[in-house]
């Protein structure tokens, strides 16, 4: 019986371990822009997501860490995006913000997925510029 | 052939009804069109485990060995398509958009111009524009994301089962092959979602 309970528990700290852990924001550092894409130049601009380095880190801040179907089920995958790299906790990540206010980092094999409803401010200042 | 039952539920040895009232969200008056998914999930049953709960889902879902089920009725509408369509003319045929409002539109930032182009859009009826929730079917094929651009393959069972459902709903709704779509076609949705759904 114990061994049964102790099989259970292993199983369960394995599945535990496999999941990315929630992110953590604060542990972002060194973000910096590295480029513009767009599958869509007329419609989806660089202005529509001009975003500075500090800017990005603010996105990433506000943004909720949201699950892949729930960016796909709620949200708008627009066309063009900025990315670039950072560091979060010690590790050397790549991550993408896109113009209509989602994103990810992906460190690794992980991917975080954000996607952020009160970041207006940030993507109209860019937009007025 | 299947039939079509008084709940909008088909009749055939190859679809298992698995209805699930919880995705269903008021009537469907006309079915125009077929919007063509894939769940991100890894399994059927994942999916059914959030149809408990009620919110988005489809009429019919394909599990990765091709086995069809119907989880809404027919005559009913689902949330799948998305709250902003995208612009039909401007994606197939520019000539044929109002070139005086589409610029007006075009020149606004991205987040306004989807808002815009969706209002505009939906002044017109089906086939001018892309299907909506209250005019359109629903098929998800199970297969998970990959990244920000990708999904997994969709199997050779289910794009055989895509093609069988497809046939009967031609026949039913009488629809044609022109009136069925990708999701990130009709919505701002990841690329790459049914991109290997072949009929």
């Amino acid at each position: 019986m114990r061994s049964i309970i102790l099989a259970i528990f292993c199983l369960v700290l394995q599945a535990c371990g496999s999941q990315p852990q929630t992110f953590n924001w604060a542990d972002i550092n060194n973000v910096y822009i590295a480029d513009f894409v767009s599958d869509a130049p007329q419609q989806c601009k660089p202005t529509d997501v001009d975003l500075s380095n500090i800017q990005v880190k603010q996105f990433f801040q506000q943004a909720a860490e949201v699950e892949h179907k729930t960016l796909h089920d709620h949200y708008n995958y627009a066309p063009c995006a900025i990315e670039g790299t950072l560091t979060y906790q010690q590790q050397s990540c790549n991550w993408q913000v896109r113009a209509g206010a989602t994103g990810y980092i992906q460190c690794a094999g992980d991917y975080y997925y954000f996607a952020c409803d009160n970041c207006e401010q940030l993507f109209n200042a860019s937009a007025q510029k | 052939m299947s039939t079509v039952d008084k709940d909008g539920m088909l009749i055939d040895a190859k679809i298992t009804l698995k209805r699930y009232t919880s995705i269903e969200h008021g009537n469907l008056s006309a079915v125009k069109a077929v919007v063509v998914h894939q769940t991100d999930a890894p399994t059927a049953q994942h999916t059914f485990n959030g149809y408990n709960a009620g919110g988005n889902g489809a009429h019919f879902l394909i599990a990765k060995n091709g086995d069809i089920y119907q989880t809404a009725s027919t005559q009913k509408r689902c949330y799948h398509v998305g709250r902003l369509i995208k612009s039909k003319c401007l994606t197939l045929d520019k000539n044929s958009c109002d070139s005086a409002e589409m610029a007006v539109i075009l020149a606004k930032s991205w987040s306004n111009q989807i808002k815009a182009l969706d209002a505009h859009e939906r002044q017109k009826a089906y086939p001018a524009r892309y299907p909506v929730n209250s005019d359109a079917l629903g098929i998800e094929i199970v297969g998970k994301h990959l990244d920000d651009t990708q999904y997994e393959a969709v199997t050779p069972a289910q794009n055989t089962s895509l093609q069988w459902l497809l046939g009967e709903l031609y026949s039913h709704f009488s629809l044609t092959k022109a009136d069925i779509y990708r999701h990130p076609e009709v919505s701002y949705k990841n690329p790459g979602e049914a991109k290997g759904a072949s009929w």
